[in-house]
């Protein structure tokens, strides 16, 4: 049995919500000891639906069980003083350290970097919030919605006639856990040969914006178009999403002659194969003719054959194209389950369930989906053994608050 | 002046498009050094690829400003967006020689990644199984479509693709008009940037180890893990979520609304009962405001429709940057919808120096992203060059590093081994140069 590749580090977990908990899940999942640190009342996620079996008990809240597989969870006030010498002990044998509160609260707790490196230097500190922790936006108010929009991932996507929409889930939030987790990764890797430590501050606007990277020169110094494809892109046939006889196919053309015609083939329209349906001409006008002799040849065909008919003889003939899966074909999609995404997960209160599990197969040290959590279940294991507070510390601690 | 936390890490990519290619322009920030390998044969196809959602079909945009020049291939603007700090390394791996030379390089590298489809570099005979054997430390990073094992690891699979296949088609988009593609693939960049993270942690392994090992990268599976509570609201209650547009799941208002002019949209969110409060308050009390049915966040919730018409009567109205400062300065979440031009002004971006200015020897000087814009306290990361002319760093890599002698380049040239111009069909299109032939 392999070791994983970070057991031995140890990670205090500040999160609420979803983005620090994200980071901080795959650092568990690598084989970090991952101490979650929730106010006494929990981590607010545990309140927000959905639940399971809309139970709205904290144990049961969704979000909160899928964010925080295979961390240890302690409570504690960190307002009290002696909230702030518990995680003060905490720290100094941490090598990582996660939050994801307003830009400032740290300071205001007394917990900022500059009093934390002092007692661990080699700590690697982490903000996550909306805008950086500076900068003249750094106290506005965000949601994943807004950081999306200001991104500039919104504007582009949607249909031309409607409002601008988000992708789904809260992704400015999952991009903002995910480049604090290959941020703190780096930063081992620079701890290990180093012994330094350092702080990191991470802008969920910044992880979303720095997603446009492939588009910019193409509007800077080419007057490129960006507006919105809805689920078919205007200027290309075929591009996007199509309705067949059971659902959504999607397609795509692609450069390559040999795929175009094998594309003609399938659909059984061998004429298809004339150079001049092969590439789409500038002339605006010329195009949507041709577009709609296209779409009018494919869309009775379409109509003729079901999403998986479609994929299975298009990708036999090498041809790019996908079935518009929902989360239920996702559990059922043959690739996901014979590569083993999905693991079976028992939890004292919220029961069993496949999650979803490694993000990335590592064949040398895999990553493994433990079970969350629940409240304070290892305050004892924290606070008695690792940290040698007495039966009677705790006691008080938890009749002032504190735990 | 910053440490470079990659510093002597030597990175070999063979990346196409944008998911490799995005882990390695990280890497590369940070401080490793990457060897780009491409071939005369066969280069990343974004160095000629006429991006077609990006461009709107016109004329030779997929050219920085326009213009094709004498070496089309090194003005890409999707190629020099992606790049950023890499060397490259023309080499063609089909030949007996190309395999020899690579051989040598990997035993002096740390990493190997590439995103073709799944048996490419086996059918160079150049697997992870062979790579191991000249270099037991080498950590391999293999993602094509859909990963490398399973029953659909042969799939072909653009970007768009991933899109629908993973589920997030299903989840954006509008009730009443079905699903949407974004314009962007986001899964490309989105599996892109967590590989470094897992790069590190087999390289942390090695240390300690001395063994590299092999990662099977599935990009549908990284999407599937941004939407890990709608994966358990199905394993859990079997709900299926579906398209709801801008809608907040249990919070209400939440929307993108029409402003003044064209194109012109806020998105805002109400997050709480004070908020709603302030936000009434600040469209100055209309009657509506005060009926039973917007009256707590449940019934607001229950008719958001016609709440979303009413409040867009009012965003109507303004100019959006009005609109955003006078929510945020009462509390609330609002922003501007910005278009993708407008990145480069934005105030808060410029302020923590997102962008930076590159210069390229064939396109000139203009602004990128800083992908690494994560402010690091000891190892900040930066574009450190420009994205790399084709076959640039041949002799660089070839001499400097694998030592071999200057001579032997113009036979290795001679015989179509490396090069700076591309061979007919190297673009994927048409008919291909041919070693055998």
């Amino acid at each position: 049995m392999s070791q994983q590749a970070l057991a031995g580090y140890r990670v205090l977990d500040l999160g609420q919500y979803i983005a620090g908990p994200f980071c901080t899940k795959l650092l568990a999942g690598l084989g970090a000891e991952v101490i979650k640190v929730e106010r006494p009342d929990g981590d607010p996620a545990r309140r927000v639906g959905p639940f399971v079996k809309d139970d709205p008990n904290p144990e049961k809240g969704l979000l909160y069980l899928y964010l925080n597989t295979g961390k240890k969870g302690i409570t504690l006030n960190l307002k009290s003083d002696t909230g702030k010498k518990v995680f003060k002990d905490l720290v100094k044998d941490a090598d990582v350290l996660v939050e994801n509160f307003r830009p400032g609260v740290m300071a205001d707790l007394g917990l900022d970097y500059e009093t934390l490196e002092k007692i661990n230097p080699g700590l690697i500190m982490t903000s996550i919030s909306s805008f950086g922790q500076t900068g003249p936006y750094r106290d506005f108010k965000a949601s994943d919605l807004t950081l999306m929009s200001m991104g500039g991932l919104v504007h582009m996507c949607g249909d031309v006639s409607r409002e601008p929409i988000t992708y789904g889930g809260s992704q400015a939030q999952y991009q903002g856990g995910t480049n604090a987790f290959t941020a703190i990764m780096i930063a081992l890797f620079y701890k290990n040969k180093s012994g330094e430590g350092q702080y990191i501050d991470i802008s969920m606007l910044e992880c979303i914006a720095s997603i446009l990277e492939q588009f910019d020169h193409s509007f800077w110094t080419s007057g490129g178009v960006y507006e919105r494809s809805g689920p078919r892109w205007a200027n290309i046939s075929p591009w996007g999403i199509y309705h067949c006889k059971d659902g959504y196919i999607g397609l795509v053309r692609s450069a390559s002659i040999a795929r175009w015609w094998q594309f003609a083939e399938m659909m059984g329209k061998p004429e298809l194969k004339d150079f001049k349906y092969v590439a789409m001409p500038s002339d605006p006008r010329e195009r949507t003719l041709l577009m709609d002799e296209i779409d009018a040849t494919m869309y009775d065909w379409l109509m003729d054959h079901t999403v998986d008919e479609i994929y299975r003889e298009g990708q036999s003939r090498g041809i790019p194209c996908a079935p518009v899966r929902n989360i239920k074909d996702l559990y059922e999609w043959c690739q996901m389950v014979e590569r083993g995404f999905f693991v079976e997960i028992d939890h004292p209160v919220a029961g069993k369930a496949l999650y979803p599990g490694a993000m990335m197969k590592m064949t040398g040290t895999p990553m493994e989906t433990g079970r969350a959590p629940l409240l304070g279940e290892h305050n004892d294991e924290v606070y008695y053994k690792r940290l040698g507070y007495s039966k009677e510390d705790m006691a008080k601690m938890k009749e002032n608050g504190v735990i | 002046m910053a440490k470079k936390a990659l510093e002597g890490i030597r990175v070999i990519e063979h990346g196409m498009y944008w998911t490799v290619p995005h882990a390695c322009q990280i890497m590369a920030n940070m401080g490793a050094e990457v060897i780009k390998v491409e071939s005369i044969q066969y280069y990343d196809p974004v160095r000629m690829y006429l991006n077609p959602r990006a461009l709107g079909m016109i004329e030779g945009t997929q050219w920085a400003y326009r213009e094709q020049g004498e070496h089309p291939w090194n003005r890409s603007n999707y190629y020099n967006d992606g790049n950023l700090g890499k060397l490259s390394l023309t080499l063609d791996l089909t030949g007996p020689k190309g395999k020899e030379l690579y051989k040598k390089l990997v035993q002096k590298s740390d990493v190997v990644l590439a995103n073709m489809s799944a048996g490419v570099m086996d059918s160079w005979g150049l697997s992870y199984d062979v790579l191991k054997e000249v270099n037991p430390g080498i950590i391999m990073v293999l993602a094509p479509a859909y990963g490398v094992e399973g029953p659909e690891s042969d799939y072909v699979a653009f970007g768009a693709n991933q899109w629908q296949a993973s589920g997030f088609a299903s989840i954006t988009g509008y009730p009443d008009l079905g699903p949407m593609q974004a314009s962007i693939n986001y899964g490309d960049p989105g599996a892109g940037l967590p590989i470094v993270g897992f790069v590190m942690a087999a390289l942390l392994h090695r240390e300690r180890t001395g063994k590299g090992q092999f990662i099977d990268v599935s990009q549908a599976e990284t999407m599937g893990s941004y939407i890990g509570e709608m994966m358990l609201d199905y394993a859990f209650n079997g709900r299926i979520a579906g398209l709801t547009a801008n809608r907040h799941p249990y919070l209400a208002p939440q929307g993108v609304y029409p402003c003044r002019g064209e194109e012109e949209w806020i998105a805002i969110t109400i997050g709480s009962e004070e908020e709603w409060q302030a936000f009434c308050n600040a469209m100055k009390n209309p009657e509506w405001t005060k009926e039973e049915r917007f009256s707590d966040n449940a019934s607001r919730m229950k008719n958001h429709d016609e709440l979303d018409r009413l409040i867009g009567e009012w965003t109507g109205g303004w100019v959006r940057e009005e609109i955003m400062y006078i929510l945020e300065r009462l509390g609330i979440a609002a922003a501007v919808v910005t278009r993708l031009p407008e990145v480069l002004g934005n105030p808060q971006l410029h302020a923590r120096g997102f962008h930076r200015w590159v210069t390229h020897p064939e396109t000139g000087t203009l602004p990128h992203p800083n992908i690494t814009s994560w402010k690091m306290s000891k190892t900040q990361g930066e574009p450190r060059g420009p994205s790399p002319c084709l076959g640039e760093h041949n002799e660089h890599v070839l001499c400097d590093i694998l030592g071999i002698p200057k001579e032997e380049l113009a036979i290795l040239e001679e015989e179509k081994y490396i090069g700076t111009e591309p061979l007919p069909g190297a673009d994927g299109i048409g008919p291909k140069w041919s070693r055998e032939a």
